[in-house]
């Protein structure tokens, strides 16, 4: 059975290296932290100190022929050495939440994908992890972006530097959002299969 | 299901076994199977008709409809 279905066994044996790597920069991304919450001498925390911000307007010193010149709506890493650790660490839990999402992800992915292989197609469970998937994109869309958001608000609040407006908005991909929409539907579409095939079968 | 199927007790009037009538309908076991536990979800009129055949019977002797009060 599973030789016919050539394309969906290569695509699984790339999820399977996917998943791996998935687990792998997981594993990094929890030394790495750790590392960066104890201040280990390895890792530079002052590098770390610059993130991104949103800037509403930068208003430059010199001014040609009289005009005001400034820079407006723009995004860039902010630097600076007394910034607190607790920016550090809500970025750490950013990454955090987009590397769990994208992991579960994968491994319904990777299940689906077994199922496939084996040519159970229209199977509930099918269904159910499409689903999940679509809960996950909706997540990975809302979450980060979210986090992101708070950030930005909170420099915004706490960091006041002349000729420089700070500025906090959600940037949410709603191309990710109709993605999941339509993973809603396509799940639909596999339990309601898989009530018919079950139906089918039991006509006797 | 208040729908019950009473082919085991056909199957003893006439004598016949399980195999026998797989045999003679061409149905599978497991497929009759189903159909004696009450676990099937609909019956054929082609199967329904072969079975009555091969059973002499009526389609009310080997389906009939109790209560679901009277089941629990």
């Amino acid at each position: 059975m599973a030789n016919k279905f050539p394309f969906i066994k290569s695509i699984n044996f790339v999820l399977q290296i996917i998943w791996y790597l998935q687990l792998l920069f997981l594993f990094a991304l929890i030394v790495v932290s750790v590392l960066i919450i104890t201040d280990s001498p390895i890792v530079d925390r002052y590098k770390l100190k610059g993130f991104r911000v949103q800037f509403q307007r930068i208003n430059l010193d010199k001014s040609i022929a009289g005009s005001t010149i400034y820079l407006s709506n723009g995004e860039g890493r902010l630097h600076n050495t007394k910034t607190g650790d607790k920016f550090i660490l809500y970025r750490i839990f950013s990454v955090f939440v987009d590397a769990f999402l994208y992991t579960l992800i994968v491994l319904w992915l990777k299940k689906v994908f077994k199922c496939l292989e084996s040519g159970d197609f229209f199977i509930r469970k099918n269904g159910v992890y499409i689903k999940r998937i679509a809960y996950a994109v909706i997540g990975i869309t809302l979450l980060p972006d979210l986090i992101d958001y708070f950030i930005n608000l909170q420099v915004a609040n706490v960091l006041k530097i002349d000729n420089l407006i700070f500025k906090a908005r959600l940037n949410f991909d709603f191309r990710s959002l109709f993605l999941a929409l339509l993973l809603f539907v396509i799940a639909k579409v596999f339990i309601k299969g898989a009530e018919i095939k079950e139906e089918n079968d039991l006509t006797i | 299901m208040p729908i019950i199927t009473n082919l085991d007790v056909m199957l003893a009037k006439r004598k016949m076994s399980l195999t026998e009538l797989s045999e003679r309908i061409g149905i599978t076991m497991a497929n009759l199977s189903i159909l004696k536990k009450g676990k099937a979800k609909a019956i054929r009129f082609s199967t329904l008709d072969a079975i009555c055949k091969v059973l002499e019977c009526q389609p009310g002797d080997i389906l009939s409809f109790v209560k679901e009060e009277d089941i629990k």
